[in-house]
């Protein structure tokens, strides 16, 4: 049974329906074997549960009556709601959270007849680069033990890039699919924001939160974008945009048929602070894209400099007022409230079921919106918030997309980055652009260097993911690397 | 040293017209049900909910602005107010403010009353829609007594509407008219029913001029609204007269002890970190929307005020009285005269005497409407139209009906009805006579002392007898009395 | 640019900041969380190297349809799933802390 994508997967148990039980057997086999290393699971479901939804799913298959994603186990980020499965955020205060809802996104992919696998680790409430924050475990990249996966979303990607499923949900405020995806040799799409519905993705911060599939095609996450997109009438941010086809169709026209496109470096996003391998790899990239038609021009933007601080400030403010709602009444770490004042109460309830990242940021948030301060803080952040999507956007009505190397670094090491805050915000410098503007960006394997995973990024216009997954697909035929599969895993999946 | 007084109201009222929650589609309809059984991810807070506006909400509040005089704002937005509490599932209060990035649905207008005689005008600084919060309930009766609390969220996500007045109030009455007034435009507009518990919550900034402001808080009914502003007001001027400071802070009404307590200073500094709510995208108002809403606005009270004179010949003061005393009043007094006509009398039995009779029977106005009801009102005007009673036993009559919620014909059996008979009555009359020889005498001399004569007969027949045959009788006697002498 | 920061007026507003986000902050955290904090106000104030005075501020990114809701009642949740994760309940009601 062909296994390494998730259109393989899909098509295998199409033709011969009993391999999907094969297929669960395979994937606990490579958990069984992998996890306890890479641990990127917080909940992962029993095999009885998943082998009765999958008798359900065959029962369709065999009439012939099955939707788009039968076959495949997707793992789900624990910030993204599932009924009656414990979802925690990664932190001690969700730590027995049971939703009595899913998220859109999950009903979308249950009504497709995809199967929901287990939720994944990341840092505490999506705020971290490295799911080195995550108030349980680390998650380690499989490409190398010692080293981080990215994060926020560390632990889809690794479930992705092991094999531990066949694909993934992660979310991405400043750069979270991306940066795992890169870091563990995945795709990973963050999607025009408002493309994809929030409804159950456990705000961080609400005008930059998007969910995106991370997968080891551009195929792959095409056919999931299909099932996820739309309008929701539970998400006021949500689009109603519709596209005369279907992503994998525009996927599939890009790997077929190639596509004319004109691309832009922007100077700032290659040449300051990023590691001279990185730099070396894209230069070598950009010089084999341009061998196939892909016209690539070089252009200046100081205004970019300024995004990640103005970044931070509105993540960390949004951040600090959805996090309030965390007081252990409704939900949540509890202790005793009986003869104690509100203010007493809950204060110890954050205190304790807060981790340090988590807690310094809601301090930060809540300074930069206070009185005094609103103004200089997240008021300014959000004028030059709209002066760096202007400059984007008008960029993207000449260009097709823009490109970069998705992350400055190579995957560092656990430890490395955590101990100072900045060296940390530092790696987003890349990513944190398109939740800015809310435009899509995605991030594909581009290289190997010193056996570690280097991608390379694309953004398009806002809505224009048709115009994104074409290319992207295309550049993918061209690299010829995907799918990676990690030393690791290697004799499991070959 | 003159004490001006500054008064300023901050009036939450909820859409009791509405059937959903303002962001989510629970029912608007909490009252009575069982703790937390109306409830959704939403309006309780669960982590990943979002809001999503209920668009009737908006129409509802354009109608009050429009009916207030209000200026519509282009956009609406919606902004966080962040504080903790437990009664609010998220930990802030999605509300809006008047501020950089945000605005409230509508700024300024104005409400008329109608005090001691002239049109005075209230101003109103803004209208706001926000969120209601859930319920606290206390296990203990008091919030000193209890050590924990019991929290519901059935209310919590219902629509309120925030009025804000400018400091224009300067009386404890005209505070009352002020809310009476705005009761009425409310219920008009069809926007809040005021006979459901806790639709309209008053809470007054008081100053007196040159001092500190006080907010008061917990005022439950209209009542106490005056009760509470007359009490705090005698606070303060009393703390002025002594030389002392009127402190700066937040008060509560106990209606037990007909008090204002200072509440407990917090700990910390209020500071609501407003910004806009980036999970609800601003919604353009434009003139069309705003036509389609004025179009269906209903008589406002006012206009009804204005009709009520020229339709029905009212005096101002009386048409003044049934519209905003209560719609339930004004549209009983319409009932009743599309039935039995009369309509000055109809309006003066009402606002004369049977606002009297609730007021001193402790009832409220819809008790006592469902005593003197359409029916029972109109039976009273024709006995009096058939004479069966006079101007007098009618005010009886209404006492009765009101305080005792007794049918009019059955008044009527037991005899209380105008005594017309001669005989009788020229018998009184002889009596009095006899007793007051010099009030006789008086009244030959002066007509103007034949009322004492008269108020004599009446006294000796309880009311009944009927005040103009007593009358001609009376002259008639002291005509013949003249000629024979 | 950087403005040099008083470090007892940051672990004074620091007081202030975690009285109005109720956090508690530990002496013992106090010391690292004030460093790293004038780091990264020092970060954020590099946003005014720019002249942002006739910006207009973008909260969202603009769009054309609002989703909004008609004036339907639709079921929420039941009793159960509302108190499925609370942990001090009393006939219905969630137990919570004072008020005063």
């Amino acid at each position: 049974m062909r296994i390494l994508t998730l259109l393989d997967v899909i098509e295998s148990v199409r033709d011969k329906p009993k391999t999907l039980f094969d297929y669960i057997e395979h994937t606990y086999d490579i958990i069984s074997n992998v996890e306890d290393k890479v641990r990127a699971y917080i909940t992962l479901r029993d095999k009885e549960h998943v082998l009765k939804d999958a008798k359900r799913v065959y029962d369709r298959l065999i009439r012939g009556s099955a939707g788009k994603l039968a076959g495949t186990l997707i793992a789900i980020k624990d910030n993204i709601s599932t009924k009656g499965l414990r979802t925690t955020c990664a932190s001690k205060i969700l730590e027995d959270y049971v939703p009595p809802y899913d998220a859109t996104v999950v009903e979308k992919l249950k009504m497709e007849d995809a199967i929901i696998i287990g939720k994944t680790n990341m840092d505490e409430f999506a705020m971290g680069s490295t799911t080195e924050n995550s108030a349980f475990f680390p998650t380690k990249n499989p490409w190398d033990l010692s080293r981080v996966p990215g994060g926020s979303s560390g632990g889809s990607a690794v479930a992705t890039a092991a094999f531990e499923a066949t694909a993934a949900l992660g979310s991405d405020t400043g750069g979270s699919i991306r940066a795992p995806a890169s870091f563990t040799g995945c795709v990973g799409l963050k999607p025009t924001y408002g493309l994809v519905s929030r409804y159950g993705l456990i705000a961080y911060a609400s005008s930059m939160d998007q969910i995106g599939p991370i997968t080891r095609t551009v195929k792959d996450a095409a056919l999931i974008l299909d099932v996820i997109a739309g309008p929701d009438l539970r998400d006021s941010t949500s689009l109603d945009a519709s596209f005369p086809k279907t992503f994998l169709e525009y996927a599939m026209e890009g790997s077929r048929e190639g596509v004319k496109a004109k691309l832009v470096v922007i100077e700032e996003m290659v040449k300051e602070g990023v590691e001279r391998s990185i730099y070396l790899s894209f230069v070598r990239t950009i010089r084999h894209l341009e061998a196939n038609e892909l016209e690539i021009s070089w252009i200046s933007k100081p205004i970019i400099k300024y995004a990640l601080p103005a970044y931070y400030i509105i993540a960390m403010a949004e951040a600090s007022s959805n996090l309030a709602r965390y007081d252990g009444l409704r939900y949540g770490l509890h202790l005793d409230v009986e003869g104690r004042s509100w203010y007493e109460v809950f204060a110890e309830v954050r205190s304790l079921g807060f981790g340090k990242e988590v807690k310094r940021r809601i301090l930060l948030g809540t300074y930069v919106l206070s009185a005094g301060y609103y103004q200089a803080y997240y008021l300014r952040a959000s004028k030059v918030r709209r002066l760096i999507r202007d400059a984007l956007v008008n960029l993207l009505k000449t260009y097709d997309c823009i490109i970069s190397p998705t992350m400055p670094v190579l995957p560092p090491r656990l430890g490395e980055r955590i101990v100072d805050p900045l060296k940390l915000y530092a790696i987003d410098v890349n990513t944190v652009l398109a939740n800015l503007a809310g435009i899509p960006a995605i991030s594909i394997p581009s290289d190997l260097v010193d056996g570690l995973p280097v991608g390379l990024q694309l953004m398009s216009n806002e809505l224009r993911e048709d115009l994104l997954l074409k290319i992207s697909s295309y550049i993918e035929s061209i690299l010829k690397i995907t799918p990676l599969i990690p030393p690791l895993v290697r004799s499991y999946v070959i | 040293m003159s004490f001006k007084v500054k008064i300023g109201l901050e009036i939450h009222v909820q859409i009791t017209s509405l059937k959903t929650k303002l962001f989510c589609s629970c029912s608007a309809d909490y009252r009575g049900k069982p703790p937390n059984t109306n409830v959704c991810p939403v309006c309780m807070g669960l982590p990943g909910s979002l809001p999503v506006l209920n668009i009737r909400a908006v129409r509802e509040a354009i109608k009050v602005a429009l009916a207030l005089n209000s200026k519509i704002n282009d956009v609406l937005i919606f902004t966080r107010k962040h504080y903790f509490y437990p009664d609010l599932p998220k930990n802030y209060q999605i509300s809006q403010y008047d501020g950089i990035g945000s605005a409230p649905i509508a700024k300024g207008g104005y409400i008329n009353i109608n005090i001691d005689g002239r049109v005075k005008k209230i101003r109103i600084r803004r209208i706001n829609i926000e969120e209601d919060p859930g319920r606290i309930v206390y296990p203990f009766g008091s919030i000193a007594k209890s050590p924990y609390t019991m929290i519901d969220y059935n209310r919590s996500g219902v629509a309120l509407l925030e009025i804000v007045t400018e400091p224009d109030i300067e009386s404890p009455k005209e505070a009352r008219l002020f809310v009476q007034k705005l009761t009425s435009i409310l219920e008009h507009l069809g926007v809040t029913n005021p006979k459901l518990e806790g639709s309209i919550r008053v809470d007054a900034n008081i100053s007196i001029e040159g001092h500190e402001r006080v907010e008061v808080k917990n005022i439950g009914s209209l009542r106490e609204l005056e009760k509470a502003l007359t009490y705090e007001i005698a606070r303060q001027t009393a703390i002025i007269k002594s030389g002392g400071k009127v402190k700066r802070e937040t008060r509560h009404w106990d209606k037990t002890k007909n008090i204002t307590i200072s509440a407990r200073l917090k700990e910390f500094e209020e500071d609501y970190r407003y910004f806009p709510d980036p999970d609800l995208p601003a919604l353009r108002i434009d003139r069309k929307f705003i036509e389609e809403v004025k179009a269906t606005l209903p008589e406002l009270p006012d206009e009804r005020i204005e009709r009520f004179v020229k339709e029905y010949g009212l005096s101002n003061y009386l048409a003044s009285v049934l519209v905003t005393e209560s719609k339930d009043l004004a549209d009983l007094f319409e009932e009743a005269v599309a039935t039995c006509g009369n309509s000055k009398l109809v309006a003066s039995i009402l606002v004369n005497e049977f606002l009297r009779w609730i007021n001193e029977a402790g009832l409220t106005l819809y008790e006592g409407l469902r005593r003197l009801n359409k029916d029972r009102l109109c039976s009273i005007v024709e006995l009096l139209r058939k004479g069966v009673i006079s101007t007098k036993l009618l005010k009886e009559y209404v006492k009765q009906v009101v305080l005792n919620n007794v049918e009019p014909k059955d008044l009527v059996n037991k005899g209380l009805t105008v005594l017309i008979d001669k005989e009788f009555i020229e018998r009184v009359i002889e009596k009095v006579f006899r007793e007051y020889r010099n009030a006789v005498l008086d009244a030959l001399k002066n007509p103007k002392a034949i009322n004492f004569l008269v108020g004599q007969v009446m006294r000796k027949t309880r009311g009944r007898a009927d005040p103009k045959l007593v009358n001609e009788i009376i002259r008639e006697r002291l005509r013949k009395f003249e000629e024979s002498s | 640019m950087i403005v040099s920061i008083n470090m007892e007026e940051v672990k004074k507003w620091i007081k202030r900041i975690s009285k109005l986000a109720l956090i508690n902050i530990e002496e013992r955290e106090e010391e690292e969380l004030t460093k790293d904090v004038i780091k990264i106000i020092n970060f954020f104030n590099k946003l005014r190297e720019l002249n942002v005075d006739n910006v207009e501020p973008l909260f969202m990114t603009p769009r054309e349809k609002p989703i909004i809701r008609e004036d339907e009642v639709r079921r929420g949740l039941t009793e159960e799933e509302a108190l499925m994760n609370v942990k001090e309940k009393i006939e219905g009601y969630i137990k919570g802390p004072k008020t005063v």
